[in-house]
């Protein structure tokens, strides 16, 4: 099969996912399409990597993964602080330091 | 379970290497595309929080079984492990803790942000579906020589032979974020965590000696054994720490009138019977003289326990 | 050893030409009977098992337990099942609905996927075709197995937070808690097994236990996952989602009727899934006992009878789990994620670390009479470095013994004003009749009591 679909797919996800990122306000959604666009990423490094006949494009995706899983960690720490002393999950709020 | 056992033997049996686009992958293409789509949509149109991790970890595992299909069997199964495993645990657990009816306010701080990024959106899939689509992509050569072994062994021999030392930066980027977040939740006790020994003695020593053996349970005796029917002492009246006092905050809780009706209803059948017992004429006065909730338990209380004896 | 590891090397070859050897070639009606059998298998599985904990646990506690319905009551799941669905479907108006009703059913399906990666058995002829006891198989399998596990849980965690009250939602963020901390536990105990069985797919793991089963050789990794494996089916002593004396009924508090009945099948279903895991990993899968696999020149070992072995294999871990509870106390929340996070993570890791280092000195040509050597001689070091400690230890405990002998403080028998008995050691005071007792004129006559003491109270 042709990587064409497979890269076309990718681009909707990523594109889905950087809707999500601009238009919600909700932190932890915000986050969540971040990953979508991460995995996005992932599914063009799988499938160039079978295009090529090269499992390198599966490394990269697999250390994606875990940079991912490493990203959510901190960020949904962050996000449990910031609700711990604001009391909401809404990134619009955590806007002390704006002027 | 057929769709687990015909990825499994298509993952192992797609003749690798061998161009031009075997059926069997387009059908399970066209399956898992739309669904992956389905769920990127959902989530970022979800209103509720639990449902967009919902619709995040249906394009997750539609992702796996496509990885499945590109000849890449042991990324498929870590995108799973990691990914809807522990990734989408995390998020659901955190959106848990934060605040389950933590919906989106529709308010646009910024004038004009939704135009904007609506433009910016079709821009972006504009440009990548043009790449895309113009690309002249080859077929795929496929895996079978970069992986004589199979995949798992090739991926094994590349990430701890070529890449072993981004394995090793990784590894740590892993660590240091996992010592990250456990400083950043980290909450400093101000004093020594109590021992469960210490605890039950503080119970006896501090708090009424009548509530040591813990408080009487909602619905003990009542007519109903529901959390909002306060428990009946012995003589009757309603003991009104046996709600939980959220219940009576949210004011679900049954009302303590609502009781001298039931009660009524009991002396009088009780009095329809044989003798007219005391307790039950005793509770009935006792309710009617106590407006005010939560007076019923005290004094009263153990008062009624010694009629009871006595009436005994 | 090295030669055994050549052997598999050579195996691993054969699989990377077309994957596992012996799959993918069935016709569809053996699939589908395959199919049907698994699910046959388990269903019947779970109706005895729920029967026999209810007789063994009655057994342990001195009743009878379930005897009337069916010989000897053993069709009692059956009737219960019966009964469950006939009961009232609720959903609570507080309830997620579609979430609500998805939940059982994501708990449910992946329960019974797990079983189609477990050999049965070896190559049986089912209707003059020869096939594999087994449904599939790939070089990830017990990957797939994990990944399977852990999207079940989803159905524990959304059954919480969809039914739209407290307790539940506390059960399922307990549930979710509770298996990732210990599913960490539970791959990294198959991480040694890899090691020695050079393949992921749990025929080869099967084939490479020909000679001794990794229960033996690595003990460490065994006892950390049954340890494990009962933390993640929420099973007593860790059945901390579901604690009816703190939880109601945890996740399931708002359940009924059918949906109920599902998150009680995917419970047993995942007992029966994680006992034939350990069997296939660590007990031989479905290779017969060391005595009978002597027999006969491994006659045993072929045709149908492997099936017997392997679900005796698994009956006698349920049989542990049963036991387990019928045993053990509930632990506390808190007690049980240290012990899986202080005790059995980095303890599996350093497990790890050292057979990691065992095999590479083995492949490096150390022999074994060295390794032998070696370890005798850490060990030796390390019992004595622990017999002077404990016995140093008590010497201390002593000391503090005597100590708090001599400060004992005189038994208070309305000690923070609360009738009391003495504590073991301590001498109960005469009896005296209580004057001022708290309900006044009962018969409560032998309270021990000084009458200071009762005025106080």
């Amino acid at each position: 099969m042709n990587p064409t679909s497979y890269l076309v797919l990718a681009t909707i996800l990523f594109t889905l996912g950087s809707g999500g990122v601009l238009l919600r306000r909700n932190a932890l959604v915000a986050f969540m399409s971040v990953e979508l666009m991460l995995n996005a990423a992932n599914l063009a490094f799988v499938a160039f990597a079978r295009m090529h006949g090269a499992l390198d494009g599966q490394i990269v995706a697999f250390f994606v993964m875990i940079i991912a899983a490493a990203e959510v960690v901190i960020g949904l720490a962050i996000i449990v602080m910031i609700f711990r002393t604001r009391r909401s999950a809404s990134v619009d709020d955590a806007s002390l330091l704006k002027l | 379970m057929n769709l687990l056992a015909a990825v499994a033997t298509q993952a192992g049996d797609s003749p690798a290497g061998s161009t031009g686009s075997t059926t069997g992958e387009e059908i399970l293409f066209w399956i898992l595309a739309p669904l992956a789509v389905l769920g990127a949509a959902g989530l970022v149109f979800a209103r509720k929080a639990v449902h967009g991790a919902l619709f995040l970890a249906v394009t997750m595992v539609s992702l796996a079984f496509l990885y499945i299909a590109l000849e890449a069997p042991f990324l498929g199964v870590v995108q799973m492990v990691v990914y809807t495993g522990a990734v989408m645990m995390l998020f659901l657990f955190v959106i848990m803790l934060v605040g389950v009816d933590a919906s989106d306010s529709r308010v646009e701080t910024i004038r004009g942000q939704r135009v904007g990024a609506g433009l910016a959106l079709l821009g972006v899939i504009i440009l990548l579906m043009t790449v895309a689509g113009r690309a002249a992509l080859p077929d795929p050569v496929g895996t079978a020589q970069a992986a004589p072994d199979g995949n798992v062994y090739a991926i094994a021999d590349l990430l701890f032979g070529r890449y072993v030392w981004v394995f090793e930066v990784v590894a740590a980027v892993l660590i240091t974020a996992a010592v990250g977040a456990m400083v950043l939740t980290h909450r400093e006790r101000t004093s020594r965590r109590l021992t469960q020994r210490e605890m039950s003695e503080k119970r006896f020593r501090d708090a009424d000696p009548q509530q040591a053996a813990g408080q009487p349970p909602p619905g003990v005796y009542a007519r109903h054994n529901a959390v909002d029917t306060p428990a009946l002492l012995p003589d009757g009246t309603p003991a009104e720490t046996s709600i939980s006092p959220v219940l009576i905050a949210r004011g679900a809780a049954r009302s303590a009138d609502e009781f001298t009706i039931d009660l009524r209803q009991l002396g009088d059948e009780e009095g329809s019977d044989a003798a007219p017992t005391e307790p039950s004429d005793d509770s009935t006065s006792g309710m009617s003289g106590e407006a005010t909730p939560g007076a019923a338990e005290g004094n009263d209380g153990e008062a009624g326990t010694t009629d009871g004896g006595e009436a005994r | 050893m090295t030669t055994r590891l050549a052997d598999q090397l050579g195996r691993a070859e054969i699989q990377a030409v077309e994957q596992v050897e012996g799959f993918g070639a069935d016709p569809w009606w053996i699939i589908a009977l395959k199919c049907l059998g698994i699910f046959v298998l388990l269903l019947l599985m779970t109706l005895f098992v729920i029967v026999f904990e209810r007789k063994v646990v009655a057994r342990m506690q001195h009743r009878i337990g379930p005897n009337r319905v069916g010989p000897k009551g053993w069709l009692q799941s059956l009737a219960d099942g019966v009964k469950l669905m006939l009961k009232e479907d609720i959903v609570p108006k507080a309830a997620d609905r579609v979430v609500y009703i998805l939940a059982p059913i994501i708990s449910a399906v992946p329960a019974f996927l797990v079983f189609g990666l477990i050999p049965l058995g070896p190559e049986v002829s089912i209707f003059g075709e020869t096939t594999r006891l087994q449904l599939t198989d790939t070089p990830v399998a017990v990957l797939l197995i994990l990944a399977i596990a852990s999207s079940g849980v989803y159905g524990l965690m959304l059954a919480g937070w969809s039914s739209g009250s407290p307790y539940p939602l506390l059960g399922g963020l307990r549930s979710s808690a509770q298996v990732i901390s210990y599913e960490l536990a539970m791959s990294l105990s198959f991480v040694a097994v890899f090691l020695f069985a050079g393949t992921m797919s749990t025929s080869g793991i099967v084939e490479s236990q020909e000679r001794i089963w990794y229960a033996l050789i690595l003990a460490p990794s065994f006892v950390v996952y049954m340890v494990s494996m009962v933390g993640e089916t929420n099973r007593a002593p860790f059945d901390l989602p579901e604690a009816e004396g703190e939880l109601v009924a945890g996740f399931g508090t708002e359940y009924s009727s059918i949906k109920y009945a599902m998150f009680f099948l995917a419970e047993y279903i995942n007992m029966i899934n994680v006992s034939a895991l350990a069997t296939t990993l660590f007990l031989g899968g479905w290779r017969a006992p060391w005595p009978l696999s002597a027999i006969g020149d491994g006659m045993f070992n072929e045709g149908w009878w492997p099936l017997l072995w392997f679900l005796a294999k698994v009956l006698v871990l349920l049989f542990v789990f049963i036991w387990l509870r019928g045993t053990l106390p509930r632990f506390r929340y808190d007690q049980f994620m240290k012990l899986g996070w202080k005790v059995l993570i980095p303890f599996s890791l350093a497990w790890i670390v050292l057979v990691g280092g065992l095999r590479l000195a083995m492949n490096e040509g150390v022999t074994r009479q060295q390794i032998f050597l070696v370890v005798g001689i850490a060990l030796a070091v390390f019992m004595v470095i622990s017999f002077i400690s404990s016995w140093i230890g008590e010497r201390v405990r002593d000391d503090e013994e005597e100590s708090e002998d001599a400060a004992e403080k005189p038994f208070d028998p309305f000690a923070g004003g609360h009738p009391v008995p003495p504590l073991p050691g301590q001498q109960g005071s005469t009896p005296v009749a209580a004057t001022v007792g708290p309900p006044a004129g009962s018969d409560h006559t032998d309270e021990s009591d000084s009458s200071e003491e009762g005025t106080r109270a």
